[in-house]
């Protein structure tokens, strides 16, 4: 492990600046050196400053161009990266770099970096999907009145999921996963004329902070532990952990840091921002809430794999949430009727896979999973994203229908899109979920029930993913797609469906003119690349064949305690068997309600009314939250108002002036003014005083 | 006969009279006879210059005189009647000093032509003569005929602005309720005659410690009198009432006079009394002294809460600092003492310049009100500037003489076991604080904000007040910017007064007990 | 005789004096100039400064010498930082002042040095009198900057805003003299308020119990600490803005500087005992200090409470009794200085463009002024200690310094973060997003608030790319105040002090 020793105290009262510059240039030994390490981190960085500072010169095109420009860098420095460390033996191929942050009293909180497989695994997954965004937005933001703040934001978000990713310090992986927060408020309320925007914006941005929070005090009890923040070498501690044990240190910073994972990672009990989160433009939800920011909580687990596999409850806490939080988004994204949300909470079901993939200790099958979601999701929402603006930013799928013949681009990769995450045989998606699904299988035990739940979970994946598309796509056209098809997109003032208020478009929120893929060259290229990864990137991880991901990640999970213990190859082929069946007959299931009679899906609505209101109120869970929390926080704040600080704080205040001013009137009341009164008091006075002394003289 | 009356009596024959040590008296009565035979003479100059000068003249010599006495070894007059050591001194120099402010306060005032000058100076002469052989009386018989010589001028010069029934009013009441409390002390001082046998305070002191007087009724309640005749005339509460009517009442440059030079001597006397007369009784006094001084700092800071009048004002502050004073006095060690003596040069120096505003906002003819304060701060930056440093000096804030007066009254409290007693004179000055800057906000601050605009000129309440109502008396001015100056130069660098101070305390406390 | 400190105390009032010569329309401008050279005059005693326990530049003089009251003076890791804030805080309030017209400026600049000057002074003051003195004097500044170039009911104002500090710091007062007098009784030394001194002669017993709770009393009602915060809304609503800046980011420190400096030194056992009651205290502070934040609507009134908050926060952070808790407190304190300097100007810009300080009657101020969002925004992420600011360090240092040896109050106090965070989006949303107000005017920064703005802006940064140069100054003096707490001599993460020491070497 190597450390750069230079820290502020050897440089004396240099300006430590100084110092910490030089860090940057000199680095450790050559062959591993951490400057592709640094440029991966700090391109998006300097292309957020650029295209924020160059804000009025530089027209909106090649703020684009720059911004674009800038993540397919920081992809070649991840590839880079990832170049050099094939170059160096499996054994020890991590790099860590950095210098002292803030370090006193044994709190070693250290600037490092640290580049091992694992985190480059992740580096060129951002990029490569933020690149493809970034492509796609040049186009889609086009007639958007803040351009250039639009792709500073989104240059800042990538700097902080890498700074995220490459933490070689605990304290630092929080400082990234707030950035990361801070980014996401920014992009989730980047229409701040939207009442709806900004509310969810605030609401993303504190439940985040409650994550912070959490990993913070997780930090705390492992320092406490591991007597290090510094990731490396708290893994390296943390072998000997494993032979004492547990003490419920351990066991109490595993579930902290399952909070913080829950909160990004928008898991049942700190999930209810991520549908609100969709009010920012489509390409945020398809970077942010798809592909990159939600995935850091399973990065995490996968991270400190150790300290959650030590603890038997933080284990399965993790499962048994990750499974509930998959079935509730999956039931709840049958009846969604906005098409960004339905893609929201599949997302969070799709997470839920992943972290109940890593809580049973299938890491490396959960980051393929990761990789092929990421390609797929993001994909499902450029093409929501080119649906809605053919629909004239109206998101509600009941108004939509027939869009197969006015955007057969956009409908066949969709149907890709939609069948990937199905599970459609041989394509990726198919390939990770059910590796996911057999690697828990294969754990027992309780995981069992965990791969039950896994299997209905895939059913209902199939059926809200073809619902989709059969909704959207087939049917008789709807009248925007009539006019589409007669050559010009609709267009409308556009209305915020929760408020009703009319959008401000000099500030944000497209203008009347939309952009779709049909007609803009960047968005075809970015979903066509995306479509042909989603389909393609199962190869990666065929059973028995090609073990790339597996191979590429075991040093890191190799201390793991079911390291080897992996399914036969048989099982595996098995395993998909199964879910080829069950992706199948999903399909069949959503093709026999959506398209051949169109009227049962209103008839069930009716016929279970109830189930119906519950799972369109997404389990009643912001009505719950809202009379837990937001309501009695209201409460106490009014009381602390008007009662505390009126009657003890200022009664202090009125108390002592009031007792000072009786006390002033009576003495002056006193003071009649009369010559006999003042000798009567000096007559009483004195009687008093020789009564005293009388009494002395006893 | 028993040997005190042949004493009395032996002493029949001319006693021995040490002149030169009784000259600085000797020049104080002689002035004030000369300023009289002198304003016999007709016209104005006379009148109007010549008086007050032959009146200065005499107080600066008598100044002097006391000033060579300072640092010499105590020296017992008149066969024990008078101790002329440092205490004496310092008290002197301190009462002579406020009888010159007096003086130029007075100068060209109203009330000198009222009662003609040549009356005037004479009883004021007279009056500090009074108090300075009070401060060094060292028998109970030269205690009383002390007590009376500066009483009685004092009940005169009061009632002084003949025009003004309000004077002659003060003048009747201070004179009714004053010998109420003369006579209580007579009372007292004939209880411990004749508990004792003795007048000289050396020989009370040694005869209540040697006798088996301690639990003597008849002295303790003649010590009990005595304490209560005392009180009376330092405005200590319960018997301060008169001092709030007699200070609105009487003419402002008496009342400066009053309420500086009056406190000292009689806190002078207590000194006195306590250190060396009473001082084996201190287990029976201190308690009730302490009682009282807490009861005195309540009843003067909060009956100064609401008052329109600043006379009236300073007046319940007066009685507010006779409490803070008093600690020193309680504590009964020479710590003690030299607190009280120090905290009383300095009350001096805070005391009197805001008198000399008063007096010249009154020939502007805005009364002593408040109102009459309003926007001084604009008008007369000057007087404004110095009254607010007397101001926060009064309230003890820091780098004022307040503040260090404060301190060593806090410390000898704490020294002397009374740790309670610092506690309720903080307490007392953090009330004062509300009166005090009262008067501050008044100079200074409209009040409501006027959102934008030039501040509009306020027309001065009774007739306009010219730019130059002040500075028509100059001498008012330099007394107040003089008065402010020391307060901050003391407040930096207290040695030169604190000196003075110890001198004083080690006249007859050794200071090691 | 080592002048470099009491010039610094008196360069303001030389400023001042210079100032006052000036034509009356220069004075401001003259006033903030001179400002200026207090920072160039601070800058080398800045860089160098020793990293150390002992007292540098060290001045001690015999003042009153019947009371053992010395004029002593020194820097060290305490309230270097503290002195540079004060400088840098005063420099960007007289320069916001000279924009503004006041009645009788001489008078008005004159106040603001000699507050200053007091401030320095009390940071700097080693002798416990002079502190204490110091203490009270920059009080009477106050009373006439509140009083005279108030608004609203502001003479009602500046009376409880006096009376309410004064009466609390009198009481410190007697605490002190009581101190030293029985200190020198029982260890029979002459009397003498040297802080060293006082702490070589403690006092014992139970006397040292209602001492400290004098010391408490005055520090609390100035930090504030509810429930001895009743002077500050009433003040902070009449205060002038740029008075407020210093009232708030500075003057407000002296409460938690003086538990630093004197009572955990002089008072270990008093310390002792009441520490559950000023930790209870710091967590009330905490979470009604945020719950009053986020209720606000006045501008003034939510970075008032939430300076409550933080101020909570500082105190757990000194009583702990923790090295970590101690060194993040003091970091705090300098943040928070800083950050409170920020968003005071964003207030008075705020104000400006929508003329009224009701967050209610604001509302999409950001639609034209991209570069004011993003400065309010940096100084509100470090205002709600976002991990990535030197506020989340301090922070962080608080909570495992109270975690590692009062975990139960540790946990509590984490529920302030999320709150912080809740309130200072709350401000920056409702001024800067969501529709305009009726007669809101958005418009950007012009150069002069720009340029008042930036330092602040860029000392936050500055601080969140390198706090080590803050860190290691203060960490030799945070385990020197709470040395005599120590339980044992290993630190809680024990084996992470071997760890990172030779990770050091």
């Amino acid at each position: 492990m190597t450390e750069l020793l230079t820290s502020a105290e050897l440089f004396g009262n240099v300006a430590p600046l100084l110092a910490h510059a030089a860090d940057f240039a000199e680095g450790a030994r050559p062959e591993h050196s951490a400057t592709y390490g640094w440029l991966l981190l700090f391109t998006p960085l300097v292309g957020a400053i650029v295209i924020g500072l160059t804000w009025k010169k530089v027209s909106d095109r090649a703020a684009g161009l720059i911004g674009t420009a800038a993540i397919f860098l920081a992809f070649g420095a991840a590839l880079a990266c990832f170049a050099q460390l094939m170059g160096m033996d499996p054994e020890e191929r991590h790099i860590l770099a950095g210098y002292t942050y803030a370090q006193a009293f044994g709190v070693d909180f250290r600037f490092d970096i640290y580049i091992d497989q694992l985190s480059v695994f992740m580096a060129l997954v951002v990029t490569g999907v933020s690149a493809m965004i970034h492509l796609y937005s040049v186009a889609y933001m086009k007639s958007d009145a803040g351009y250039h703040r639009f792709f500073s934001y989104l240059n800042f978000f990538v700097f902080s999921m890498l700074l995220l990713v490459l933490a070689g310090n605990l304290a630092l992986l929080v400082v990234g996963w707030a950035f990361v927060g801070a980014a996401s408020y920014l992009l989730i309320s980047y229409w701040y004329r939207r009442e709806t925007a900004t509310a969810a914006g605030i609401k993303a941005f504190v439940i985040n902070v409650i994550g912070d929070v959490g990993i913070v005090v997780a930090a705390y009890l492992l320092w406490t532990e591991l007597g290090t923040l510094t990731i490396p070498s708290m893994l390296a501690n943390a072998e000997d952990a494993f032979t004492v044990a547990p003490s419920p240190e351990y066991t109490a910073a595993a579930l902290l840091l399952l909070v913080g994972a829950f909160a990004k990672s928008a898991q049942v009990p700190l999930h209810t921002w991520l549908p609100d989160a969709m009010e920012g433009p489509t390409p945020v939800s398809a970077l942010i809430h798809a592909a990159t920011m939600v995935t850091a909580g399973v990065y995490l687990i996968c991270r400190m794999h150790p300290f959650i596999e030590i603890s038997e409850t933080a284990t399965l806490t993790a499962a048994f949430l990750g499974t509930a939080t998959l079935l509730i988004a999956a039931t709840t994204a049958l009846v969604q009727t906005d098409l960004k949300r339905i893609i929201a909470y599949s997302t969070m079901s799709q997470i839920g896979y992943m972290i109940a993939g890593a809580a049973a200790a299938a890491y490396s099958a959960s980051l393929f999973h990761l990789m092929t979601h990421a390609f797929f999701k993001a994909l499902l929402f450029m093409s929501a994203g080119s649906v809605i603006a053919a629909m004239a930013s109206n998101q509600d799928v009941r108004r939509m229908g027939g869009f197969r013949k006015a955007m057969p681009f956009t409908y066949v990769v969709f149907t890709i899109g939609a069948l990937t995450l199905a599970g459609f045989p041989f394509f990726s998606g198919f390939f990770s979920k059910d590796e996911i699904i057999s690697y828990t299988l294969h754990r027992g035990g309780a995981f069992t029930v965990i791969a039950a739940g896994m299997y209905i979970g895939a059913i209902l994946t199939a059926i809200y993913s073809m619902r989709a598309v059969f909704l959207v796509f087939h049917g008789e056209p709807c009248d925007e797609a009539k006019q589409l098809e007669g050559g010009e997109l609709a267009h409308g003032s556009p209305v915020n469906p929760a408020t009703g208020a009319l959008e401000d478009t000099d500030v944000g929120f497209p203008g009347p003119d939309h952009q779709i893929a049909e007609r803009e060259g960047e968005m075809r290229t970015a979903m066509s690349v995306l479509a042909f990864l989603a389909v393609v990137a199962g190869a990666v991880q065929i059973p028995g064949v090609t073990h790339l991901i597996e191979s590429w990640l075991e040093p890191v999970f190799e201390d793991s305690r079911y390291a080897h213990d992996i399914p036969s190859i048989a099982t595996q082929w098995i395993g998909l068997g199964v879910g080829a069946a069950i992706a199948l007959t999903g399909i069949a299931i959503a093709y026999w309600t959506y398209v051949a009679n169109r009227g049962v899906s209103e008839r069930l609505a009716t016929r279970f009314g109830r189930l119906h209101e519950l799972l369109s109120n997404a389990w009643y869970f912001d009505r719950i939250y809202d009379a837990m929390i937001v309501r009695p926080a209201s409460a106490i704040a009014s009381f602390c108002n008007n009662v505390v600080e009126r009657f003890v704080v200022q009664g202090i205040v009125e108390g002592a002036t009031g007792a000072a001013k009786s006390g002033a009137s009576r003495i002056r009341s006193w003071q009649s003014g009369l010559a006999r009164v003042y000798a009567l008091s000096v007559i009483g006075g004195t009687t008093i005083i020789a009564i005293y002394f009388l009494v002395l003289a006893k | 006969m028993t040997a005190a009356a042949l004493n009395v009596l032996g002493a029949a024959t001319s006693p021995p009279i040490e002149y030169e040590t009784l000259l600085p008296f000797l020049v104080l009565a002689g002035g004030a006879v000369l300023t009289l035979i002198v304003s016999m003479f007709p016209g104005r100059f006379v009148q109007r210059a010549l008086t007050p000068i032959v009146a200065t003249s005499g107080l600066l010599a008598s100044l002097v005189l006391f000033a060579i006495q300072l640092n010499e070894p105590p020296e017992l007059l008149l066969s024990g009647s008078l101790r002329i050591d440092d205490l004496a001194v310092v008290f002197s120099l301190l009462i002579i000093t406020a009888a010159l402010v007096a003086t130029v306060l007075a100068w060209r005032g109203s009330t000198v032509r009222e009662a003609g000058s040549g009356e005037f100076y004479a009883l004021l002469l007279s009056a500090v003569l009074g108090m300075t052989l009070l401060v060094a009386s060292q028998n109970l018989v030269t205690l009383f005929l002390a007590l009376e010589l500066f009483s009685i001028p004092l009940y005169v010069l009061c009632g002084a602005d003949l025009r003004r029934n309000r004077s002659l009013e003060s003048g009747v009441k201070y004179l009714i309720i004053g010998s109420l409390g003369s006579v209580t002390l007579l009372y007292g001082l004939a209880f411990v005659f004749g508990a004792t046998g003795s007048t000289g305070y050396a020989e009370i002191g040694k005869a209540i410690a040697t006798g088996n007087l301690a639990d003597d009724a008849l002295l303790l309640v003649g010590v009990g009198l005595t304490l209560v005749g005392v009180a009376f005339k330092a405005s200590i509460a319960p018997f301060h009432q008169w001092t709030p009517d007699v200070y609105e009442g009487a003419p402002t440059p008496i009342t400066a006079f009053m309420s500086v030079a009056t406190k000292a001597a009689t806190f002078g006397l207590l000194l006195r009394l306590t250190g060396e007369a009473f001082l084996p009784l201190y287990h029976d006094w201190a308690p009730l002294l302490a009682v009282l001084a807490a009861v005195t700092i309540l009843v003067g800071n909060l009956g100064a809460l609401g008052q329109e009048s600043l006379k009236r004002m300073l007046a319940y502050s007066g009685v507010a600092q006779a409490g803070y004073l008093l600690i020193g006095v309680v504590v009964g060690t020479a710590l003690g003492a030299r607190a009280t003596v120090f905290y009383l040069l300095v009350y001096l120096l805070m005391n009197v310049g805001p008198f000399a505003v008063i007096i010249s906002r009154e020939r502007a003819g805005l009364g002593d009100g408040l109102t009459g304060m309003r926007n001084l701060g604009r008008e007369a930056p000057v007087m404004a500037w110095s009254m607010t440093i007397s101001m926060i000096t009064l309230a003890g804030l820091p780098i004022t003489a307040g503040f260090v007066g404060k301190l060593f009254l806090i410390e000898s409290a704490i020294d002397g076991r009374y740790a309670w007693l610092a506690v309720v004179l903080v307490l007392g000055s953090a009330l004062s604080l509300a009166y005090y800057l009262r008067v501050v906000a008044a100079m200074w601050m409209r009040p409501v904000a006027k959102r934008t605009g030039r501040p509009g000129r306020v027309a001065a309440v009774a007739g306009a007040a010219t730019e130059g109502g002040a500075g028509r008396f100059p001498e008012l001015v330099a007394i107040a910017v003089l008065a402010a100056l020391a307060s901050i130069v003391i407040g930096v660098w207290p040695q030169p007064l604190l000196d003075l101070a110890t001198d004083a305390a080690e006249a007859f406390f050794s200071l090691s007990n | 005789m080592n002048s470099a400190l009491t010039l610094l105390i008196l360069l303001p009032l030389i400023g001042a004096t210079i100032a006052a010569l000036a034509p009356v329309k220069q004075v401001g401008q003259i006033a903030a100039v001179m400002t200026l050279v207090q920072i160039g005059f601070l800058v080398p005693i800045l860089i160098d400064f020793q990293v150390g326990v002992e007292l540098q530049a060290y001045v001690d003089e015999i003042w009153i010498e019947e009371l053992g009251i010395h004029y002593a003076l020194g820097i060290d890791g305490l309230n270097i930082f503290m002195v540079a804030l004060t400088v840098f805080a005063w420099a960007i309030a007289t320069f916001w002042a000279a924009t503004k017209e006041w009645e009788q400026p001489r008078m008005f600049y004159a106040m603001l040095a000699l507050a200053e000057a007091g401030t320095i002074g009390a940071f700097v003051a080693q002798d416990l009198i002079l502190f204490i003195l110091f203490f009270d004097l920059l009080l009477i500044p106050f009373y006439f900057l509140i009083g005279m170039w108030g608004e609203g009911d502001r003479r009602r104002a500046t009376g409880t805003f006096m009376i309410y500090t004064l009466a609390g710091s009198l009481l410190m007062l007697v605490g002190a003299v009581a101190y030293g007098v029985i200190s020198s009784y029982q260890n029979q030394t002459e009397i003498s308020f040297l802080l060293s001194d006082l702490a070589a002669a403690p006092v014992g017993g139970s006397t040292q119990g209602w001492i400290f709770a004098g010391f408490a009393l005055a520090l609390l009602i100035k930090m504030p600490i509810p429930p001895l915060h009743g002077w500050m809304p009433i003040t902070y609503r009449s205060t002038p803005l740029p008075v407020l800046v210093v009232l708030s980011a500075v003057v407000a420190k002296l409460g938690a500087y003086g538990f630093l400096r004197v009572v955990l030194p002089l008072m270990p056992d008093a310390a002792n005992n009441f520490q559950h009651v000023l930790l209870v205290l710091a967590i009330i502070a905490i979470i009604y200090g945020s719950v009053m934040a986020f209720s606000q609507d006045e501008a003034r009134m939510v970075v008032g409470y939430s300076s409550v908050a933080q101020i909570g926060f500082v105190l757990l952070g000194i009583f702990v009794l923790d090295a970590k808790g101690a060194e993040g407190a003091l970091l705090q304190m300098l943040n928070h200085g800083i950050v409170v300097v920020g968003l005071m100007l964003v207030i008075g810009f705020l104000a400006a463009r929508s003329n009224s300080e009701r967050l209610s009657e604001m509302g999409g101020l950001a639609r034209s002024a991209p570069i004011f969002a993003v400065m309010f925004l940096i100084v509100a992420l470090a205002t709600l200690a976002m991990p990535g600011s030197a506020n989340f360090v301090g922070e962080l240092y608080i909570i495992f310094g109270a975690l590692s040896d009062q975990f139960v109050y540790g946990a509590i106090a984490t529920i302030g973060v999320p709150l912080a965070a809740v309130y200072m989006i709350r401000m920056f949303q409702k001024s800067m997003h969501n529709r305009e107000h009726a007669e809101g005017r958005s418009r950007e920064l012009n150069a002069t608030e720009f340029g008042l703005l930036l330092p602040a802006v860029l000392a936050v940064l500055a601080l969140a790319v390198y706090p080590q140069f803050v860190v290691e100054r203060i960490e030799p003096n945070a385990e020197f105040t709470v040395e005599a707490y120590q339980p044992s001599t290993a630190v809680a993460g024990g084996g992470g002090a071997a760890v990172s020491k030779e990770a050091d070497e």
